[in-house]
């Protein structure tokens, strides 16, 4: 009879253990319990990234001493194809795929809502616009030498901003 | 017959910060250097708005232009860094619950495999 009332509580207990587990299971499995609090990993966007980089130090590189208006045919291409790179990296960050969030985390106000949010498609937005920006000059007036080094440390700021959080993603 | 349920709570706690941990070291480090590399290049591009603008080399349309990218890079890269805390917190997060996990699925044998999302 002892016997079997010690193994009743036993058992009594272990129950206890196992109906703690399953709460804590519903709790944070119904609230899906992996959250995202940012963007996936593209390493598409990366190496987009990493390219028009290396286009545009070539580019910096090329007009260090300065360049003259008369000179902009011999770069219009090379400003075109970091363009291009700027614009794919930005396309691509755009249309992958918002947070899911934090469910019952209390992170919600702080996960990215819109695009506008991530901050490395807001600096590759304003890499294209300092690119561009430093195109024009060079079509209309010429480029001196503290003007290209003015653009050389915007680009490189925006492009490891974006860079270091994109990177960052791969999780 | 009792029902065998192995959960120890030291061990787990323990398993719990050593992932937590890892993490954090990591991480830390890396945004560290990149914060520091980053004020340093604010404050030289700030330098080289600053004696471009004196010399003339930098006309006014110029320093505008420089000006506002300089309080729009920093504001970038306060944004950059929260995203990478974000990113952090998500990781040590799922990594805790993923612990938590695993020693519950251990605990309860085969009944765990009954419970979805498990």
């Amino acid at each position: 009879m002892r016997y079997i009332l010690e193994r009743r509580i036993e058992l009594g207990e272990t129950l206890k253990v196992i109906r703690a587990l399953f709460l804590f299971v519903l709790l944070f499995g119904q609230a899906s319990c992996a959250i995202q609090l940012a963007p996936p990993y593209d390493k598409q966007i990366v190496d987009t990234l990493v390219s028009a980089s290396e286009l545009a130090e070539t580019e910096f590189a090329a007009v260090r001493t300065g360049a003259e208006a008369s000179t902009f045919k011999a770069h219009e291409d090379e400003y075109s194809k970091i363009v291009g790179k700027l614009a794919t990296a930005e396309t691509l960050a755009r249309v992958r795929p918002l947070p899911k969030g934090a469910g019952i985390v209390p992170l919600g106000s702080v996960v990215p809502s819109s695009v506008e949010e991530i901050p490395s498609v807001v600096a590759i937005e304003k890499l294209e616009d300092t690119v561009n920006r430093m195109r024009t000059k060079h079509q209309a007036e010429g480029l001196n030498v503290t003007q290209v080094q003015g653009y050389k440390g915007q680009f490189e700021i925006y492009m490891k901003n974006a860079l270091t959080y994109e990177k960052g993603l791969e999780r | 017959m009792g029902v065998n349920v192995n959960f120890d709570i030291a061990t787990v706690v323990s398993d719990i910060k050593m992932a937590v941990s890892g993490i954090l070291g990591k991480d830390v480090s890396t945004w560290r250097g990149f914060a520091e590399e980053q004020v340093t290049a604010l404050a030289k591009q700030a330098k080289l708005i600053a004696t471009g603008y004196a010399s003339g080399e930098l006309t006014d349309d110029d320093t505008d232009f420089f000006l506002d990218g300089l309080e729009a890079m920093a504001e970038n890269f306060a944004q950059t860094l929260r995203g990478l805390v974000l990113i952090t917190i998500e990781k040590v997060w799922n990594a805790a619950v993923g612990v938590l996990h695993d020693a519950i699925r251990t605990a309860l044998g085969p009944i765990g495999k009954a419970i979805p999302g498990l």
